[in-house]
């Protein structure tokens, strides 16, 4: 702290010398302050020093700032584009979380209706799948296990439907109609009970086509392995 | 049309997709801002970019100006901060922005035919001590100086745009220039 700073602070003035030096003292205080300088060496000093070292950084200014301020900036003042509410929603998604959570719930109900629909509609399916000819007719030999299977004296219940007498040369390509008898048999059985059999029915006669038909070339493979081996154990 | 309107009238306008409003904007407070920065970095070039880069970055946000602060205070916000953003660029590139003198003094001075040599020389001499002296601030005495000589802002102004109490404004001016004054002292005497 310098003499004069010393000196200020006594005479109380210290204060207002900062509002005086920029004129920035009221009026009605600024006459009774210059009175006081007038009388007070270290506030009169005191001014005297930030009034000069002031007035060196406004020299500074009007020298070096003032020739160049002439001066105009070009702001890029192009329109911004307008965002869509589309190109929010797409934003949001291109974060890895959100497009995670996005795609596990588009999965999952996937997955809800697939069940959702599969179920209510499992028989026809059923029925249909095993209607798609997986092997030629010609080859395959199963219209005589076929017919065991759908015989009358095995179930009763579809027995006295208007089934052709000459069902054992059923084709694959007419099994559709079968299936679509099985169908009408199951809405015109009255108890659950016999729902249940002839929905039972109907899935031996439809299923089971398939199954049962490899059977006999199994069973000659088999016997013809056998026929091999014993001729070996001959030999 | 927009030299009657108020500032925030016209960040209102500038909000809404007019760019002519900013332009306004910029109109009235190029000098400004180019003032303080100038007086914050002491050189026209640097100045000249951080006062553009100050008016780009306010035209990029204008969207979350809040009314609850002028304009004026706003952009002199975001000027100091550009030219404090320049400064720590200086310092990390170990530049001294101080450096340069030839450049620099046949940049700024635009000599009048009536001075004699020896004036020239003389002045010169002491407006570059004196932009050296500024320069040496501490960056919150640096800022309210240049508020206070450059830009010739009340201290009631300064206290507003820095978001400071009055008292504080007037302690770092008084302080700055008690700074300044015996910067310069040291220096003259070690140029001499």
């Amino acid at each position: 702290m310098t003499h004069n700073e010393a000196k200020n602070q006594e005479c109380g003035h210290t204060g207002q010398i900062l509002d005086f030096v920029y004129d920035e003292l009221p009026v009605s205080v600024k006459g009774a302050f210059e009175s006081h300088l007038a009388t007070c060496e270290a506030c009169s000093g005191e001014v005297s020093s930030l009034v000069s070292t002031s007035m060196a950084v406004k020299e500074w200014r009007a020298e070096a700032f003032e020739p160049l301020a002439k001066l105009r900036f070009s702001i890029p003042t192009e329109r911004r584009p307008k965002i869509g509410a589309f190109a929010i929603i797409l934003s949001i998604f291109r974060q890895p979380i959100y497009a995670a959570a996005a795609a596990t719930l588009l999965l999952g109900s996937a997955i809800g209706l697939y069940f959702l629909l599969g179920s209510s509609s499992s028989q026809p399916q059923v029925a249909r799948s095993v209607d798609m000819p997986a092997v030629p007719a010609a080859v395959t030999p199963t219209v005589s296990v076929v017919e065991q299977v759908t015989a009358p004296e095995a179930h009763p219940m579809i027995a006295k439907d208007d089934r052709p007498a000459e069902k054992t040369a059923q084709t694959r390509s007419e099994r559709p109609q079968g299936a679509r008898q099985a169908r009408m048999v199951r809405k015109s059985s009255g108890s659950g009970q016999n729902r249940a059999v002839a929905t039972n029915a109907s899935l031996q006669k439809a299923v089971p086509e398939d199954l049962f038909g490899e059977v006999p070339e199994t069973r000659d493979r088999s016997l013809r392995l056998t026929d091999l081996f014993t001729e070996g154990d001959e030999d | 049309m927009y030299t009657e309107l108020a500032d925030e009238q016209l960040v209102e306008l500038a909000v809404r997709d007019d760019p002519e409003a900013f332009g306004e904007i910029v109109r009235r407070w190029e000098r400004k801002i180019f003032a303080l920065c100038f007086g914050m970095l002491g050189r026209e070039d640097e100045a000249r970019d951080a006062a553009q880069e100050a008016f780009i970055s306010a035209y990029r946000n204008i969207s979350r100006f809040r009314g609850d602060a002028k304009v004026s205070s706003w952009l002199h916000r975001i000027a100091v901060n550009q030219c404090l953003t320049v400064k720590r660029r200086q310092k990390s590139r170990s530049e001294e922005y101080l450096g340069d003198e030839d450049e620099a003094e046949s940049r700024v001075f635009v000599a009048s035919p009536a001075v004699s040599p020896k004036n020239i020389a003389e002045k010169g001499e002491r407006l570059k001590l004196v932009r050296q002296a500024v320069g040496a601030l501490p960056s919150e005495l640096r800022e309210v100086i240049v508020m206070k000589e450059f830009e010739e802002m009340t201290f009631q102004e300064i206290a507003d745009t820095l978001e400071l109490p009055l008292s504080t404004v007037k302690s770092r001016l008084y302080t700055a220039l008690k700074q300044l004054k015996l910067r310069l002292e040291r220096i003259s005497v070690e140029v001499v």
